[in-house]
């Protein structure tokens, strides 16, 4: 994991620290920052990736109705 | 009398149709088989009793008048208990939902209902589909599943109750879904038929919803051909969801004219068990008997993480009311009453980022398949584990499974059969992965294989 990864985990990980925290224990709470690690390990791949602008999402957006 | 138990719907039906087997009499022979074994097995939420009686005196009525409406009239099955069922609890294998009743059918449901079959039992499976993050099978309100070849181990999952119930013969077929990995994992380690259709193929309305763009649902079943037989009654468009497939698909039984074309990744079995190996190479010698099989290289990309990424986000959100609301530290598995909080801090951009690169790997997989009529590898890399095992023990994500992710990412359809079994009698599997819309290429293929071995009429021992 770069220094930069790194950080950014440490800031994803107090954003769910904050939201869940109190409902999970200090072992949990670990288990939580490895699986996020893990996330982001996965999105490292992703943006190593180069895309065009042109690449869309393969997901596509369609208007209610038929045109008339 | 051949015992009904383990035949094929090909033969049932004709003997239901023929009036050699009643109905109702198989009905009850399935329902007492669920109520002994099924506990046994932890395979059953609930038994629909009185519905399936109700169901199978109908049937047999309009079968006696004249009226067969096709290969599944009066053919006992089952639902993964993530299909609504009006009137009867739907659980999504969440202790949290143990009495929850969503008072609508599934489409799947009422076009199975519609094509005369019998729905016997609501499944067990994995609470919320796995969705949460398990690590280890006993995460379901109806406690660990256990597999029909060795109770000691697991059945796979999610859709657990499914594969261990069409193994143990407690039901002709049932009905799983699939998001990554949910129907092929238990069709492998119970050692069954188990078809994942192409994406939009089969309604999910009324089904519980993982990941949009990823969940499908399919059969599991005693044979290939009986899981095209079973898909037919379920496929189609419907507008009560916007994503199915708007051609209606028809099983197709004749064997195609050309001599088939299957590759194989390069090194896909290469971490794979010894046994599941060697199965999977004996299973190609056959294969070879029949088809062209050549070893190809897939353009590198992070597939894995793709896959993931999509269904981390769309679980996060399909999930996001569940999750805030704190129910799931009612559920079963430990792992599963904290395991969604993380996927919650992945960035907007890096799910789109996903969704961009899943065109790239669309456009990858279509390229490198288009001259072959399908994929072959392993349907697992292992056949199934100990009941009490983590069988994650790395982190999510970060095991290899190629075949998976291309194949869910992409929306491909696969079929697993049984190729084999281990020295200590585990059932392992062999997968066809063919392009979108091609199951019935996928269906002959996995067929032909069956015709020249008997694995699949290898049934467990009584429990």
């Amino acid at each position: 994991m770069s220094h930069q990864t790194k950080r950014e985990a440490e800031i994803l990980f107090t954003l769910i620290e904050t939201r869940y925290g109190d409902r999970v224990t200090p072992d949990e709470l670990e288990e939580m920052r490895k699986s996020l690690n893990a996330i982001l390990d996965g999105a490292t791949a992703m943006r190593a990736i180069k895309l065009e602008n042109s690449d869309e999402p393969h997901q596509f957006f369609k208007p209610s109705g038929e045109p008339e | 009398m051949k015992s009904p138990i383990h035949t094929p719907i090909s033969q049932l039906s004709k003997q239901i149709k023929s009036g050699k087997i009643s109905p109702v009499q198989l009905t009850e022979t399935f329902l007492n088989r669920l109520e002994t074994t099924g506990p046994r097995l932890n395979a059953v939420v609930t038994i629909t009793r009185s519905l399936a009686l109700k169901q199978a005196r109908k049937a047999e009525k309009e079968i006696e008048e004249g009226n067969h409406r096709g290969p599944l009239h009066g053919v006992p099955w089952g639902a993964k208990d993530l299909l609504s069922t009006k009137g009867i609890p739907t659980t999504w294998g969440a202790e949290p939902y143990r009495n929850r009743i969503i008072d609508t059918d599934a489409t799947a449901v009422k076009r199975l209902r519609e094509a005369g079959a019998i729905l016997c039992a609501k499944l067990a499976m994995i609470e919320f589909a796995g969705g949460m993050g398990y690590r280890q099978p006993n995460a379901s309100l109806t406690g660990p599943p256990r597999n029909p070849w060795n109770p000691d181990t697991w059945t796979g999952g999610s859709s657990s109750g499914s594969g261990a119930a069409v193994a143990a013969g407690l039901l002709s077929f049932a009905i799983g879904s699939e998001t990554w990995g949910s129907i092929l994992s238990p069709a492998n380690n119970c050692g069954v038929s188990g078809l994942r259709p192409t994406y939009g193929r089969v309604s999910r309305h009324g089904a519980m919803a993982l990941s949009w763009t990823l969940d499908k649902l399919g059969p599991l079943a005693q044979t290939a051909d009986d899981c095209g037989t079973i898909l037919q009654a379920i496929a189609g468009p419907d507008p009560e969801d916007p994503t199915t497939i708007q051609k209606p698909w028809k099983y197709n039984t004749r064997t195609p004219k050309h001599r088939p074309r299957l590759a194989i990744l390069r090194g896909v079995a290469d971490d794979a068990n010894p046994e599941v190996k060697d199965n999977f190479d004996k299973a190609l010698k056959t294969i070879r008997g029949y088809a062209d099989v050549e070893e190809i290289d897939l353009p590198n990309l992070p597939y894995e993480a793709i896959t993931r990424t999509i269904l981390n986000a769309e679980a996060a959100s399909a999930y996001e009311d569940i999750v805030d609301s704190g129910i799931i530290r009612g559920l079963t598995a430990p792992e599963d009453r904290w395991g969604p909080y993380a996927r919650t801090a992945l960035l907007a951009t890096d799910y789109l980022r996903a969704i961009r690169l899943r065109g790239k790997m669309i456009k990858t997989a279509t390229e490198t398949m288009e001259p072959y009529d399908a994929l072959v590898a392993p349907s697992a890399k292992k056949p199934a584990t100990p009941i009490g095992e983590d069988f994650r023990k790395i982190a999510p994500g970060a095991t290899k499974d190629i075949m998976g992710a291309v194949g869910n990412g992409c929306g491909l359809p696969a079929i697993s059969v049984p190729d084999g079994f281990t020295q200590a009698g585990l059932p392992t599997g062999i997968q066809f992965m063919g392009k979108p819309y091609e199951e019935n290429t996928i269906l002959a293929i996995a067929r032909a294989y069956q015709a020249l071995t008997d694995w699949h009429t290898h049934h467990p021992p009584e429990a």
